[in-house]
């Protein structure tokens, strides 16, 4: 309840801070034509008179100053407020977690008394109202940076204000703080999601999702109050940090899937991880389109399109994953109820549509570069990468959003994974192609003066394409020695892949040397030796991968598998909660699985792994079933045998008779042979249906008792309890249960079915990603300092005189 | 229009045309089995399981028994394990595509809302 009061708060002092702040807009407009017509007024008259100039100087001032301060503060307490109340929101819901009060759905639903306070505190995001409310607070703190900074335009504040108030409608009718009156059962947080990898990634993601609507805010604002081009240099380190933040979330996410999800990859294509690599790469073409426009101030149109795209596409993820309109395609299960669905869409699609009409608008306004970079430079390189970075964020849009838009004209119908790894390795083979001849040439074409200098340095040149040769050579020729098992066209376009990776791996480390790295940034380099690694990971495990389904092995067999030695060495029953781990000799090394029982969750189904520099050996295990049931069909005719407790029963359903219409009371009756022992019985099970309802018959025959369960009158079948005179009904469900447990945990340690598979230099994929996101972070701490770029531009200017 | 310009719309075209390509060259429908047996490119099959999964024998996968939308029952062959919680799940989605009598499938998704949710159905997020 004070929850739900306390979000509201939040949502009126958000929406007190974005009228505070579009007052201030209209002031800040009202003064900049006022002291424009001012200095009209006074050049005029400058130009009449000749006095001096400082005369604009003192007067302009005067007039602004005192109402800004006063429009501005008042904006930035209100939001400062807003802030404060969600973060009293989210203390709320962690109080909620840590002190187990199960009357609050949401705890009930993601935590239990006898989880560890980590998962406790992290239980926060693991439902969808909990992770709104983590973007909101993650979203609140990064606009505390934003109206903390003085040379940071009403307007963007005024859009980021807005942006928050949208999140706070969806989390105000997504309420996190619904209660019940008595305590709920504790489902605790899904074993699958009790993993360092699966808690940390949510955050990162939210981050960076937090993180893009400064780009996005600032860019907004900048059109509203008309200065086209500040707005780029203070937006990249935000931009930055997003695309570092996205990045981060999506490693993470993927590790996570391989570590424990067993579906035998990092990368699935699924939805849900499409709508989050989607802004990832527009990201990507944001910050270099944004990198761009600092070195040609007039090149601002891409950043506008990219920073609103970008924050627009995430917006767009969330409601394709959250709306559960994309429900049957994924293997993701998420809450399906219009009523999400058309709040988020009636929340997202206008802010982003409203965007995108001011870009418009304004577009005509917007400036342009008088002259356009050639085509062999660093810079129109730059361009074209930033455009095939977006180009792939739109192909795999595009495959996302296939099933609605088929769906719209007809049929509907889903992409294959296999559209995506053709589209998505064509989209990568252009851009490190791109990447490659951006290292070759120069940022700007030399003047004529400085082609001597250029073939002074001949030698470079020709070092440089050694250089890319032998790492082409090398990276290419790895997946030629580990086999890439894939059809004539896969082939080679997975060679020229590496090759290309090759390539750009070698020159970019070539690049760290003074001689060869001219006008390059670390930071950049950095990260692109983690794309060209990153990507030679992604192709070797994958093209590479052999995959064998299923191998069976009793305890103590042993088999080679894909050339792999490999022992099932047998298992034991673990306590606490109850389960069994199953372990393997692989190469002479041991792995384990340890799979325990949780009750709402069944088993956890983990795949095992041994690791090797080389490559991983993947174990993923089959699913043990406790298949136990009290509940036999009897079909029309047919004689079933059931076991139950070492003694044979026959039941053979003979006939049944339907009701008498014309009575008040419908009665069907079923006749059933029973056999058991030497003897043989005819019995009579009725379902009458009166005043109370529908009853059903038990019967006794001999130690058991008979109870009608389901019927199908149509395909002429029924089924029936049947459990021990001495037992109710429940007892006897327990028992059969706990007996199958107990045979389920046994065949497990003594039998296992198993999906094995190889990925051949996975270590690279991660070593990439980490490499990627350190080189990204790298850049954006030192795009946070205030001299971005100016450096390498002066450089640069002094160079070419 | 400038030299640059149209080497940038030549790029973007290209890029399009490639991936509307490759796009309508996997694009598989939804569709039923007896749809589905006429069709020579992959295909997606939603479905509830019937009867038990088979486990075949060494690298031969899984198999069973699927009733289409429409009530039409075919046999699905799978070089995998038996996914996940299949048993209780609300449906399957197969895609891949008949060889003869039995589907081929090359990915199967288990759709299984009560694993994260706790209410399939309401609001329940």
């Amino acid at each position: 309840m004070i929850g739900m009061i306390v979000l509201w708060i939040a949502a009126i002092l958000t929406l007190a801070a974005f009228v505070a702040n579009l007052v201030h807009v209209f002031d800040y407009h009202k003064q900049k034509r006022a002291s424009q017509a001012l200095r009209k007024t006074t050049q005029s008259r400058d130009t009449a008179s000749q006095s001096p100039k400082t005369k604009t100087k003192t007067l302009a001032p005067k007039i602004e100053e005192p109402n800004n301060q006063v429009a501005e503060t008042r904006a930035k307490v209100l939001y400062g407020l807003s802030v404060a109340a969600i973060a009293a929101a989210a203390a709320i819901l962690w109080i909620i977690l840590l002190t187990d009060q199960f009357t609050y759905q949401y705890a009930a639903q993601y935590s239990s008394a006898d989880l560890s306070i980590l998962f406790k505190i992290t239980a926060f995001w693991a439902g969808q109202e909990g992770s709104f409310l983590l973007w909101v607070l993650l979203h609140g703190l990064i606009g505390l940076m934003i109206y903390n900074r003085k040379d940071i335009a009403p307007g963007a504040k005024t859009v980021f204000s807005f942006v928050q108030l949208c999140l706070l409608i969806i989390l105000l009718v997504k309420d996190p703080f619904v209660q019940t009156a008595a305590p709920l059962v504790a489902r605790g947080l899904n074993p699958l999601l009790q993993n360092f990898w699966m808690i940390s990634h949510p955050p990162f993601l939210f981050l960076g999702y937090a993180a893009l609507a400064v780009p996005f805010a600032l860019a907004v604002g900048s059109l509203l109050d008309g200065e086209y081009k500040s707005w780029i240099k203070k937006a990249l380190p935000f931009s930055l940090f997003a695309w570092a933040f996205l990045g981060l979330g999506n490693f993470l996410g993927a590790y996570w899937a391989y570590e424990v999800l067993g579906w035998g990859g990092y990368w699935g294509w699924d939805p849900v991880e499409n709508s989050s690599l989607i802004p990832w790469l527009v990201c990507g073409g944001l910050v270099h389109f944004m990198l761009l426009a600092l070195r040609k101030p007039n090149l601002v149109k891409p950043s506008y399109i990219a920073a609103i795209s970008a924050f627009g596409l995430a917006l767009y993820g969330t409601f394709l994953t959250r709306s559960g309109i994309l429900q049957s395609f994924s293997a993701h299960s998420f809450g399906q109820s219009n009523l999400t669905r058309n709040l988020l869409a009636s929340v997202i699609f206008p802010l982003v549509g409203a965007a995108f009409i001011i870009l418009i608008v304004k577009w005509k306004k917007l400036p342009s570069p008088r002259e356009e970079d050639p085509i062999l430079t660093r810079g129109f390189m730059t361009y074209a990468g930033a455009l095939v970075l977006c180009l792939f964020a739109l192909v795999v849009l595009m495959g996302t959003s296939i099933p609605l838009i088929t769906g719209i004209i007809g049929e509907s119908s889903n992409v294959t994974t296999s559209y995506y790894n053709s589209s998505g390795l064509l989209s990568t083979l252009a851009l490190l192609a791109i990447l490659l001849l951006s290292v070759l040439f120069p940022w700007v074409r030399p003047a004529k003066a400085e082609v001597a200098e250029i073939e002074e340095a001949g030698p470079a040149l020709y070092i440089k394409i050694i250089a890319a040769s032998v790492g082409a050579i090398v990276f290419a020729g790895v997946g030629f020695l580990f086999g890439i098992n894939q059809g004539p066209v896969m082939t080679v376009l997975v060679l020229l892949g590496l090759a290309a990776a090759g390539a750009v791996f070698a020159l970019s480390i070539l690049s760290f040397s003074k001689d060869f790295g001219r006008g390059m940034n670390r930071a950049a380099v950095v990260t692109h030796i983690g794309l060209s690694v990153l990507v030679a990971g992604v192709l070797y495990s994958s093209a590479c991968m052999e995959r064998v389904a299923p191998v069976t092995f009793e305890a103590g067999e042993e088999k080679t598998v894909l050339g792999h030695q490999v022992t099932f060495l047998g298992g034991e029953r673990l306590d606490d909660p109850t389960g069994y781990s199953q372990r393997f000799l692989v190469d002479n090394k041991t792995v384990e699985i340890n799979s325990r029982y949780y009750e709402v969750y069944g088993f956890e189904h983990k795949p095992t792994i041994r690791w090797s520099l080389l490559g991983d050996f993947y174990i993923a295990p089959n699913v043990v079933d406790v298949a136990a049931s009290i509940d036999y069909v009897l079909p029309m005719g047919s004689p079933v045998v059931i076991d139950i407790g070492g003694e044979k029963i026959e039941l053979t359903l003979k006939d049944f008779l339907m009701p008498d219409m014309e009575s008040g009371d419908s009665m069907l009756a079923f006749y059933v042979d029973v056999v058991y022992g030497d003897t043989r019985e005819e019995i009579v099970l009725n379902r009458v249906r009166s005043e109370i309802g529908m009853t059903t018959d038990t019967v006794v025959v001999g130690k058991y008792k008979l109870t009608l369960n389901r019927m199908n009158i149509i395909e002429g079948a029924i089924s029936v309890l049947i459990y021990e005179v001495n037992q109710t009904q429940d007892e006897a469900i327990e028992e059969a249960w706990q007996r199958a447990f107990e045979e389920a945990i046994t065949e497990a340690v003594s039998h296992v079915s198993v999906e094995v598979s190889t990925k051949p230099l996975i270590i690279l994929v991660w070593l990439g990603t980490i490499i990627v996101s350190l080189g990204i972070l790298w850049a954006a701490l030192r795009r946070w300092g205030p001299s971005p770029f100016q450096d390498l531009h002066n450089k640069n200017r002094k160079r070419r005189r | 229009m400038k030299r640059r310009h149209l080497i940038l719309l030549i790029i973007v075209v290209i890029a399009i045309v490639a991936s509307g390509v490759v796009l309508s060259q996997n694009l598989s429908p939804y569709v039923t089995f007896s749809v589905a047996q006429e069709k020579s490119s992959s295909v997606q099959v939603h479905g509830v399981l019937v009867g038990d999964v088979q486990t075949l024998s060494e690298g031969q996968g899984i198999m069973f028994r699927l009733r289409d939308d429409d009530g039409t029952i075919a046999s699905v062959a799978y070089q995998g394990l038996k996914p996940d919680t299949i048993d209780q799940s609300d449906g399957v989605v197969v895609i891949g595509k008949f060889d003869g009598d039995i589907f081929r499938a090359d990915k199967i998704i288990v759709k299984c809302p009560s694993k994260y949710e706790s209410q399939p159905g309401g609001d329940a997020s």
